[in-house]
């Protein structure tokens, strides 16, 4: 790896920065949701005016909180696995399955960027919307999947790059 | 053969140590490339799976514990339970066994059970002559409770995967949940009487009793309001999440005085991140069943059942098994999403109810919480004490037995799970 320490730390230091805004925006939402919820319970017993849209919006807030909560969930090395074999593993066994395991979310966050892309352009040619009372565009709630894909991506490639260059962030949770 | 080559080739890359949601992806993109030469309609999959209005009741239920959580609301808690029963013999371990009942009303969340009942009731029970593996097992096997006991995560996976109902999940998993809770705590008051080091507190006053009760008195109202609103149909389960988790952050707030916005943000970040973590494997699963249909892996094992003439109940025990086996090494949320679109067909064809099958599940992954060498609430204890893996264990062991027999009582008499929910018009 070429690339100098002071570099790497200013990357991680930069993707951070996107990670933590993309979940300040998951907080809101879920807060949001939350509410969003409780005004359609107190709206169909209380005013006796059910909310047709709410259970629509908040299924679409959900999938952009998972797609942009994950990034952060990948930085701070939340991520779920089995350390049951690895934990054995010296420092270079670990450092080998971080770097495979990284290469992992980065392919994967590329195959959701690519078909997430594929899946924006044809909602678009067709101008589909959702079957519900929203009729939102689906261009709008699909886009988290490719916004989600490349923060995926760009996490993970930053994990692998650290992990390969031998400056890791602190592993992942072991045990689940 | 094909199937039973795919799970092997599965557990081997999650057993490797990579992240569970990356390498039960990337086994699915793989197979699925063998498959049709490529990954498009990938992205369509995973965004048809999240956008489910069911599965927005767990970040509601999570923030709902966060909030109740941040409040430290356990302490007093554990302290009504402390004063109710603390003069029985092994008085303190029912009142860990009845906080964590308590608490998984509350939180839904094993994990979260263990962690948060521990770090006061281990403690406690040492100072009062409890031997530590006793103090272990309780909370262990007590936060274990945090699945069956509704509302539950992982039960609402499993109603989302299988298309089972929430509500009659729900209602099914309260019945075992306190037999259960009943059988730990005859266990907790036996082996206290057989250690002649544990002291017997005296019976607190009513006062005292008062006061604890008082104290405890908003959060022991929360599990009714949310699980008595979904019972009697008055909310959906996502709306009595987000009930639920409007009426934690104005307890936290205004009985506990104890919320300020950092602490709310806080709240909602923790929600976020354990949603994001869950709802990874959820999307990875997704792939794994999309791909594992694709490639008839269920229908072929239907096939192979329906001309084995293999019963619902040989089914039922082989499932049980090879489940409870996979519990010593993979986590509960991976376990559901990737046995049930495979044995999902099975069941609807052998005819097995399943809400039952549901509830079997959650009594074997419960058994997997606590099972060695990969028993998440064994971590919680090794976390919360810095004990070694020894005593956990010998500590854990009389509630696996306990709930073997549990799960074996419930496969014998469907009704302990079935009655409640049939007596209230839940449907299949």
């Amino acid at each position: 790896m070429v690339l100098a320490p002071v570099m790497l730390d200013a990357i991680d230091r930069l993707i951070g920065w996107v990670a933590r805004a993309a979940l300040a925006l998951c907080v809101a939402m879920v807060l949001g949701g939350g509410l969003v919820v409780c005004y359609g319970v107190f709206m169909r017993y209380v005013l006796n005016q059910p909310v047709t849209w709410s259970d629509e919006l908040v299924g679409y807030l959900l999938v952009y909180i998972v797609m942009l909560g994950a990034a952060e969930t990948i930085r701070r090395g939340d991520l779920i696995s089995v350390d049951l074999v690895s934990e054995r593993f010296g420092p270079r066994g670990r450092r080998a399955v971080e770097i495979v395991g990284m290469a992992a979310v980065f392919a994967v966050g590329l195959v959701l960027l690519k078909t997430g892309l594929d899946m924006l352009a044809f909602s678009a040619r067709i101008n589909l919307r959702s079957q519900g009372y929203l009729a939102v565009e689906l261009v709008y709630t699909q886009a988290a999947m490719p916004i989600g894909g490349a923060l995926i991506a760009l996490t993970g490639l930053n994990r692998f790059v650290r992990a390969v260059a031998d400056r890791p962030r602190p592993a992942s949770r072991g045990g689940h | 053969m094909t199937l039973f080559l795919v799970l092997f080739l599965l557990v081997i890359v999650l057993l490797s140590g990579i992240p569970l949601f990356a390498g039960l992806a990337i086994t699915s993109l793989g197979l699925y490339m063998l498959e049709t030469g490529g990954v498009s309609g990938m992205a369509q999959v995973v965004y048809s799976k999240l956008d489910n209005y069911l599965l927005v009741a767990i970040p509601l239920f999570a923030l709902m514990a966060q909030f109740m959580i941040k409040a430290k609301v356990v302490d007093d808690l554990y302290a009504a339970a402390h004063t109710a029963v603390r003069h029985w013999p092994g008085g303190l371990g029912v009142a860990t066994i009845a906080s964590c009942t308590l608490f998984a009303a509350i939180s839904g969340s094993s994990v979260a059970t263990a962690l948060t009942i521990g770090s006061s009731a281990i403690p406690q029970m040492k100072r009062y002559g409890y031997p530590s593996e006793m103090a272990y097992g309780a909370v262990a096997a007590g936060g274990t409770l945090g699945i069956l006991i509704p509302p539950s995560g992982p039960m609402v996976l499993y109603a989302v995967v299988a298309n089972a109902s929430i509500g009659a999940l729900f209602v099914a998993g309260l019945i075992p949940g306190l037999l259960l809770a009943g059988a730990f705590a005859v266990y907790c008051m036996i082996r206290a009487a057989r250690s002649p080091r544990t002291e017997t507190l005296p019976r607190a006053g009513l006062a005292e009793m008062g006061r604890a009760m008082a104290k405890a008195a908003w959060s022991l109202a929360l599990p009714p309001l949310v699980l008595g609103g979904m019972y009697f149909g008055v909310f959906t389960a996502t709306e009595a999440a987000g009930v639920g988790a409007l009426a934690a952050f104005l307890i936290a707030a205004i009985v506990y005085r104890d919320l300020p916005p950092r602490r709310i943000y806080e709240a909602a970040r923790d929600a976020v991140l354990t949603t994001a973590t869950l709802f990874l494997i959820l999307a990875a699963a997704a792939l794994f069943g999309h791909v594992v249909t694709l490639m008839r892996l269920p229908a072929e094992l239907v096939e192979a059942i329906t001309a084995l003439g293999v019963t619902d109940w040989q089914f039922l025990v082989a499932v049980m098994v090879v489940i409870f086996i996979l519990g010593m090494f993979l986590e509960t949320i991976s376990i559901i999403l990737i046995t049930t679109p495979i044995v999902l067909p099975v069941l609807i064809v052998l005819d097995v109810d399943l809400v039952w099958y549901g509830i079997l599940l959650m009594v074997n992954l419960e058994l997997a919480l606590i099972t060695p060498p990969v028993g998440m609430n064994l971590f919680v204890i090794k976390g919360i004490t810095d004990a070694s893996m020894r005593p956990i264990i010998r500590g854990v062991l009389p509630y696996v037995a306990i709930m073997i027999c549990g799960l074996a009582v419930l496969m014998v008499f469907p009704e302990i799970a079935l009655w409640l929910p049939s007596s209230m018009a839940y449907g299949r």
